[in-house]
């Protein structure tokens, strides 16, 4: 330990965060990637239909009732996904139930039977089957539980022990910084080498620090169980499920009545559905369609997250089409607790607006990382470049900090060029991104030399900027269709990756500037 | 209304930014004489509470307070990257 309590805070703010520093680059990159997993996801399946949003939600719910009578008539099951701001995606899935259950309101079937969906093309009223693809859901699930790691909780535990590090991370860096924090706040200075980089590093944690507590103290919400199962397990009898039925009860199962009765108008309950939110509705469940047991239930496009549950969903009856009382069970008021730090972390509530809000901040996070790495390869760069120590940190941060957007553009690309039928498709697009990341650090190890930064910054340029003109000749979804059709996801899908890519050249541009001087 | 709220809170930050040495002397060449500190202080920080005064109004308490918070990041950005590239201009003449 140091002589003084600040200077304590500053040994402990350097290691803790360099220990798995490179770690938490991953994570955020990725997380922050996650706030447009459902945009990058439809970008990755070209094949999808466009211009869906030309439809009404009442034409569109008339195709998918059509759709479902015709494909599942005896399923007890019909849900119905409809295009939202953020999905141009019209799907059904139904799921067969064994005749002597109860049929489960919500859940994903478990076990009660196969369950079907088909995503429909509204202008052709024919099945689309998109490319298979993890999409952005796999880069966003990849920040909580790795990739490549089997054991769940083992993803987790990792992923745990890097965020409590993040956390002393950014305490520590609090207190070091405590007295200036104000007086710091909005300076930036440039080219003034380590000066320049350490305001970086402070103004990047300073501007977004509230996000940075809330994403990192809400991260470790998330598997709490997982983290501290010993207080649930002392009280529960030690049997987990138990602690898990009480903290998250389940909505109620309605037995078939075995009495056939026609199902009321879907349209009008939609009306009311949708006067009582005022808010477009996102999707759909009938439940025992054609019984005297039917209930249909409605859930609003932006969920809410300082209400309870029961503020997203509106039950009717199917039979007589009136709204009935709300079925959604009453969830304990410490798992509301949870679903508040929870849904604040994903963002859950947030309009376009406020979800690039996320998206920056969470862009500024990993810009803090990024300068703190680099950081502390400027502070020893006198005394120790040629130690071992020094060398390894400074190489991994190469193969990270310009690495891993490599290793996603590379993704993306494999999202276009690998065919289409291959078997296990979307485990490939993956595998390509990790043998990329694995050949950059080969790379960066074997030639070792700081012209490295400026050699993967411009490939990184290269790879990005490249990939919405590739959509003019792989798969005709082009800046012009898009443009003209009004699909606005799309189009800044590609613009953006265009503009990643002149931040990389610039980048690149500065950095070499920088070397060669 | 966010667009209002933004500029509120850009102000603010920009009333409080004037109060620290190094962005003043980047925009008026000298360095603050001190004589307006309390009502720089007084502007600036009235004006991020009327910020949040109205996001609560326009969100809810819980959503306000979380746009508020966001919206500051935000604001406070813009002006850093601003106040820099003022820097720069002023160098090359």
């Amino acid at each position: 330990m140091k002589d003084t309590f600040t200077k304590s805070m500053s040994w402990l703010h350097t290691w803790a965060s360099l220990l798995l520093g490179w770690l938490l680059f991953f994570i955020f990159l990725t997380g922050t990637l996650g706030y447009f997993q459902k945009e990058i996801t439809q970008w990755m399946k070209p094949e999808l239909p466009i211009s869906v949003n030309k439809f009404t939600q009442q034409e569109l719910v008339q195709i998918a009732m059509n759709h479902l009578k015709k494909e599942a008539p005896s399923s007890k099951k019909w849900l119905i996904k409809l295009p939202n701001s953020r999905e141009n995606i019209l799907s059904v899935t139904w799921s067969h139930v064994r005749k002597d259950k109860a049929t489960a309101m919500g859940g994903h079937g478990g076990g009660r039977g196969k369950r079907t969906t088909h995503i429909i093309n509204p202008h052709t009223k024919e099945i689309v089957k998109p490319r298979r693809t993890g999409g952005g859901g796999l880069l966003y699930r990849m920040h909580y539980r790795l990739h490549y790691v089997n054991a769940r909780t083992v993803g987790r535990y990792i992923v745990g022990i890097a965020s409590m590090l993040m956390l002393i991370g950014l305490i520590t860096g609090i207190i070091i910084h405590l007295r200036k924090i104000l007086k710091d706040f909005f300076t930036f200075r440039q080219d003034r080498n380590l000066h320049s980089w350490l305001d970086g590093h402070i103004f990047t944690s300073v501007l977004a620090l509230p996000f940075h507590l809330m994403i990192t103290y809400s991260g470790l919400a998330f598997f709490v169980f997982t983290y501290m199962p010993l207080t649930a397990l002392a009280n529960y009898d030690g049997d987990m499920r138990n602690y898990i039925q009480e903290a998250f009860p389940r909505e109620k199962a309605i037995k078939i009545q075995g009495i056939k009765e026609p199902l009321a108008s879907i349209e009008q309950m939609r009306k009311n559905a949708e006067a009582y939110f005022g808010s477009p509705i996102k999707s759909i469940s009938i439940i025992n369609q054609g019984d005297s047991s039917a209930i249909v239930n409605f859930t609003r496009e932006n969920s809410t997250l300082f209400s309870s549950e029961k503020a997203d969903k509106v039950y009717f009856s199917g039979i007589d089409g009136k709204m009935i009382e709300n079925q959604s069970p009453n969830r304990p008021k410490a798992t509301r607790a949870r679903d508040i730090l929870t849904g604040l972390h994903r963002g859950d509530f947030a309009n376009i607006y406020a979800r690039w809000l996320y998206f920056l901040s969470g862009v500024l996070g990993t810009f803090m990382i990024a300068t703190g790495l680099v950081i502390w390869t400027k502070k020893r760069e006198a005394k120790q470049k040629d130690t071992l120590g020094f060398k390894l940190v400074d190489n991994l941060n190469m193969v990270t900090i310009a690495g891993l957007p490599i290793a996603v553009a590379v993704y993306f690309w494999a999202n276009r060029l690998i065919p289409i039928d291959v078997p296990k498709r979307a485990m490939q697009e993956a595998d390509a991104m990790f043998i990329a990341w694995l050949a950059v650090s080969v790379f960066v190890f074997s030639v070792n030399s700081r012209k490295m930064w400026v050699v993967l910054f411009y490939l990184s340029a290269t790879l990005y900027a490249l990939l919405p003109i590739s959509n003019f000749f792989l798969t005709g979804r082009h800046l012009a269709i898009t443009i003209a059709q009004g699909d606005w996801t799309l189009v800044w899908m590609d613009l953006m990756l265009f503009f990643t890519g002149l931040a990389f050249w610039y980048t690149g541009h500065k950095v070499q500037k920088k070397i060669s001087s | 209304m966010s667009i209002f709220i933004s500029g509120i809170i850009l102000l603010g930050l920009f009333f409080l930014s004037l109060i620290l040495s190094y962005p003043y002397k980047r925009l008026f060449g000298v360095k603050p004489s001190g004589k307006y500190t309390v009502y720089l202080h007084l502007l600036g920080w009235g004006m991020l509470v009327v910020g949040m005064i109205l996001s609560i109004k326009t969100y809810g308490v819980g959503i306000g307070i979380t746009y508020w918070f966001g919206y500051i990041t935000l604001m406070a950005f813009l002006l850093v990257i601003g106040l820099s590239y003022k820097t720069k201009k002023e160098k090359k003449c």
